[in-house]
């Protein structure tokens, strides 16, 4: 387009540039004026001198050689006027042509006259002043043309530069448009040339770039020749995917790399895209890597190329291994789910804490809140919706002032990012009642540190406050318990050194007597002060024992009993119940001295102090009665706080350090009991306190019942020892000299195991056996031979319950008697170590439900000493143990013969590691973790273990 | 000049024992009482130039006690000194509002006791 438009632009300039040479040329062009000129003049001469020889001669030649002329004449002449005109030359030819028609007509009228003969009158009208007057009128034109002609020839130079100059100047006006028309037009055609070379080169090029581009780029790139099923793949399917260089290969080998699963896909996805006219495809598939075990994540492009006729000649693509993408993306996901999980455990860490933890958005309205902060406020989520969190908990003051929101410290946190930490305040729960706090307020930024809230936890200090008073309290009457037997040794000892008392040795004495007793007992409140400490903060390790009730009664009244004499005072032994329990006898001694210490205190002269323990359903009761004065109501339940005397004197007259109950208290609770008072003022009072029975009860005997025994011997000193020995383990006791005396006790005295010494002389150990077996009353009675012959030397005609050898081993004995206790039954018992007491009575309970029985240790050193007495059929084990620990007990077990099969349950707090549960195992050992396997389950597990267990060792002595 | 006469008021017998000799080796007539209201009875009867008089008693403690001393037309104008085993500053910023002329610790040095009383009172 641009090209014709240009050449139309040529052509017009062209043509311009020809007008106008023409132009100047026809000007410029004088031969041909003068020729015509000429040939003008020489053709009017011949008019007229043909003319007037016609005129003349009338001689008909020259007639016709005028007429010849004349013919001749008329187009050179209008030639020669319309050069003239056209020349604009200025020459006018008006007169001229008017002349010459005028000369033609007279001429014309001469030569008729001549040829009407009258040639004179024919020369005449020839020769007339007109004729000549007009012939050299148009005479006058061709000298003019000549004139003008020369002027021009003369000129001629100057006319040809004008004629340059007005050409060049139109060619130069013409030449920029002429150059832009045809840069334009160039341009264009270069343009389509570009485009059209372009075209290739991008071919051309684009190959090389392909090519570059292919040995450049970690991608593998592919392409596919469809007319012979040829692909080629670059060097990155060697790096990438772990091929050495394929090169050129017939397309099957890159489908046969694609995973099994997926190449049918891969195929059908091509076909689709060919078919249905597309361009470009593009597919995830699995591709084999070169090690031919491993595939790749591929994600294939290809872009299809079509021939003229839309034939598919080739195709060409690029694999992108997806694979760490695909593993970052399993990465991811599996990260959000664990962030997901994490979400979940915040909230249930959130949850768990015991602080109140509350969110806080920048307008202070709470879009968060714990349990714990929900539950100490009496908030729900509900309740927070819409209001600013200050307005519903902290809008008061503590006395009552209005706190406005502004004066906040949480503002502090939510306007300037200050964390701010209140440790005295109070908030308000939703029923409009307080309670002091500590809070501190945390503010929250986003990763570009812009304040987004706060975070505010807080706790309730009531108790905390409470538990300060109560030290400050405590420190404070300390002090002035300490410094008041201080005041009176340094003044009396002042008054001595001063020298004061020299004058008077009775003073003198009297001073040294007060520093002494005031001595005495402020060592004796400094050691109360300290037992008592050392007691609750449970520094105070109980050595627990299995002891009788009545025993530890009888000597704490031994101790007591010169004290109350010199009172004047009864002590009267009330109900004794023989009662085992598991405790340290001189702390029990301790408590009960007290009790009586007191009691004796307070009892008028000539009274009685009572003192009885009782068996109770889960341990014994002891008590202490006296008659003295009583404690008034109100004082009742301060009686066991420390320096709460009824009457501070008392302890001045009565010489107590105002701690004694304390510590008895303590020392009761210590061993998982409790102590009460009961008192009618006026009347006297009564002190109670409950020790837990043992829980190495045998089968068919209550809780806390001591084991009915009956030692059979006929050495009285044996039977002695063995009596004081058995009593010692909580055993009820009876001895019998021989088989007579043994059998008249039976019907009274139905014992739990019997004791027999098979070498007796008076009935005969044999003897007496045979007829307890034969007796169906007493068959069933265990009884353990005590005999200086080792069992294995006897043929045992009897069932047997033990063989004790002389000279006696005391733990043999006790194992033995268990034993033969245990076989009774044959009820599955279970041995609890644990050092939790309220855990330990929880499980005891629940699976005396079930009918099984409990022993409990409650340290390691505990559970090896109860081992060593009781052969469990099941251990439940807590790792963290004082003394002791879990680890030791089983290392200790391990060696024993009797346990190391034993079935244990380790029931701890924590989940023990690999390796310790390899140092863990026993027999058959479960794992069950206590924050994880509720007490429920726990039951349940251990019975259904209990229940295999059992079942296993009835099948193994069926088969046996 | 007849000696003064000071009555201790003291739940704690030893205590007031030392007390006394203290001071009646000081050049004090001394009086005692072991209880808050017998302290009272003591010196509205008695009235005695001054009164010792500790803080931790039963029943009736010592700020009672001054408190009491101070209703009665009869022992109003007897000046008080606290003698007291409490020493924390709390404790003596508490006792020292009640308006006693004095507060003296426990323990008591026997040598000076009678001096700082004296000085106390601006005998």
């Amino acid at each position: 387009m641009a090209l014709l438009a240009a050449v139309m632009l040529t052509a017009v300039a062209a043509w311009t540039i020809t007008s106008l040479y023409h132009h100047y040329s026809d000007v410029i062009d004088l031969a041909k004026l003068s020729e015509l000129s000429a040939n003008i003049t020489h053709l009017d001469e011949t008019l007229t001198s043909s003319a007037r020889v016609a005129a003349l001669s009338n001689d008909p030649e020259w007639d016709r050689k005028y007429d010849e002329a004349a013919k001749e004449f008329a187009p050179t002449w209008e030639q020669l006027k319309r050069e003239l005109a056209r020349n604009e030359l200025g020459i006018r030819t008006g007169a001229a042509d008017q002349a010459d028609r005028e000369t033609t007509r007279m001429e014309r009228e001469a030569l008729a006259l001549a040829g009407d003969g009258n040639t004179a009158a024919a020369t005449a009208l020839l020769s007339t002043d007109r004729y000549r007057e007009m012939k050299a009128t148009f005479g006058q034109l061709t000298s003019v043309i000549n004139q003008v002609v020369r002027e021009h020839i003369e000129n001629g130079r100057e006319r040809t530069s004008r004629r340059n100059a007005i050409l060049i100047g139109t060619c130069l006006l013409l030449l920029p448009l002429f150059v832009i028309s045809w840069a334009y037009a160039l341009m264009a055609l270069h343009c389509y040339i570009e485009a059209r070379d372009r075209a290739e080169q991008s071919v051309r090029e684009s190959d090389e770039r392909f090519s570059i581009a292919s040995r450049a780029t970690n991608d593998v790139i592919w392409d596919w020749n469809l007319a012979d099923n040829t692909v080629w793949f670059n060097e990155a399917l060697q790096t990438n995917l772990g091929y050495s260089s394929w090169g050129m290969v017939n397309i099957t080998r890159w489908a046969d790399a694609i995973h099994p699963e997926d190449v049918r896909g891969v195929m059908d996805s091509i076909r689709t895209m060919v078919d249905s006219d597309g361009q470009s495809w593009a597919r995830e598939y699995r591709f084999l890597r070169g090690d031919g075990k491993n595939y790749a994540y591929i994600l294939d492009r290809g872009f299809l190329m079509r021939d003229a006729d839309g034939k598919p000649t080739r195709m060409i693509g690029a694999m992108l291994d997806l694979t760490d993408a695909k593993r970052a993306e399993a990465e991811l996901r599996e990260v959000n789910v664990q962030l997901e999980r994490l979400g979940r455990k915040n909230e249930l860490i959130l949850n768990a804490a015991a602080d109140g933890i509350v969110g806080l958005d920048l307008d202070g309205r709470a879009t968060f809140i714990n349990r714990a902060a929900a539950e100490m406020l009496r908030l729900s989520m509900n309740n927070l919706r819409g209001q600013r969190f200050h307005e519903l908990i902290h809008h008061t003051r503590e006395y009552g002032k209005a706190h406005p929101f502004e004066e906040c410290p949480n503002m502090r946190a939510l306007r300037d990012g200050e964390m701010s930490r209140v440790p005295n305040d109070i908030f308000w729960r939703r029923d409009q009642t307080s309670f002091a706090v500590e809070y501190s307020t945390t503010p929250m930024r986003n990763e570009s540190g812009q304040l987004v809230g706060a975070v505010m936890t807080f706790h309730d200090t009531t108790e905390r406050l409470e538990v300060q008073r109560m030290k400050d309290e405590f420190v404070s009457i300390v002090s002035h318990e300490l410094r008041t037997p201080l005041t009176s040794i340094r003044g009396a000892l002042g008054l001595l050194a001063g020298g004061l008392m020299a004058s008077s040795p009775v003073k003198g004495q009297r001073m040294l007597d007060i520093a002494v007793s005031n001595t005495d007992r402020l060592v004796r409140l400094i050691n109360d002060i300290l037992d008592i400490e050392r007691i609750d903060s449970g520094k105070v390790v109980l050595t627990k024992s299995i002891c009788n009730a009545a025993t530890l009664l009888r000597d704490s009244i031994d101790v007591m009993r010169p004290i109350a004499d010199k009172a004047g005072v009864l002590l009267e032994l009330g109900r004794v119940e023989s009662a085992t329990i598991n405790a340290d006898a001189d702390r029990v001694i301790q408590t009960l001295t007290n009790l009586l210490s007191n009691a004796i205190k307070f009892s008028p002269s000539g009274s009685a102090v009572t003192i009885s323990a009782i068996h109770e359903r889960d341990g014994v009761a002891f008590r202490v009665k006296d008659r003295g004065r009583g404690i008034p109501a109100d004082k009742l339940d301060s009686v066991f706080d420390r320096f709460q005397q009824v009457d501070a004197s008392d302890s001045r007259e009565k010489g107590g350090s105002g701690l004694g109950l304390t510590i008895c208290r303590s020392i009761v609770r210590e061993h998982g009991g409790e102590m009460h008072v009961e008192s009618v003022v006026g009347e006297g009072s009564e002190f109670r306190f409950s020790i837990p029975a043992a829980l190495l009860e045998a089968s068919g005997r209550k809780p806390g019942a001591a084991p009915r025994i009956v030692v059979c011997d006929d050495d009285p000193n044996l039977r002695e020892v063995l009596e004081a020995m058995l009593d010692g383990y909580g055993y009820d006791v009876r001895t019998a000299e021989g088989g007579d005396e043994l059998l008249r006790l039976l019907p009274s005295f139905t014992p739990d195991v019997i004791l027999l010494d098979i070498f007796m002389p008076a009935g005969g150990g044999w003897e007496t056996l045979s007829r307890l077996k034969n007796n169906p009353e007493t068959a069933e009675i265990p009884v353990v031979i005590l005999s200086g012959i080792k069992a294995d030397e006897m043929a045992a005609p009897f069932d047997l319950a033990g063989w004790v050898n002389k000279p006696l081993d005391e733990r043999t004995l006790i194992a033995t008697l268990e034993h033969a206790l245990g076989l009774a039954g044959r009820r599955p018992r279970i041995m609890i170590v644990e050092d939790d007491f309220d855990l330990a009575r929880v499980i005891t309970e629940s699976f005396a439900r079930h009918g099984i029985e409990t022993c409990h240790a409650a340290t390691g050193r505990e559970a090896i000493a109860l081992a060593r007495e009781v052969t469990p059929d099941l251990l439940i084990l807590d790792l963290v143990l004082p003394e002791l620990d879990g680890f030791g007990v089983v290392e200790w077990l391990r060696e024993q013969e009797k346990l190391c099969k034993v079935p244990m349950v380790v029931y701890s707090a924590t989940d023990p590691t690999t390796s310790e549960r390899q140092r863990l195992t026993l027999g058959p050992t479960q794992f069950l973790t206590k924050s994880r396997v509720p007490p429920q389950e726990f039951e349940r597990r251990v019975v259904d273990l209990l229940a295999t267990m059992t079942r296993t060792q009835k099948e193994i002595a069926h088969v046996a | 000049m007849s000696p003064k006469r000071i009555l201790i008021i003291d739940d704690e017998d030893d205590i007031r024992e030392v007390a006394a000799i203290t001071l009646e080796i000081g050049g004090f007539e001394v009086l005692t009482a072991s209880t808050g209201r017998k302290g009272i009875e003591c010196a509205a009867a008695e009235q005695p130039d001054a009164i010792l008089l500790d803080v931790m008693m039963p029943e009736l403690d010592g700020p009672a006690t001054f408190a009491m001393l101070r209703q009665f037309q009869a022992t109003r104008d007897i000046p008080v000194i606290f003698l007291t085993a409490k020493v924390q500053s709390a404790d003596r910023r508490c006792l020292g509002s009640l308006g006693a002329r004095a507060i003296m610790a426990k323990p008591f040095d026997p040598n000076s006791l009678a001096s700082d009383i004296s000085a106390a009172l601006g005998w």
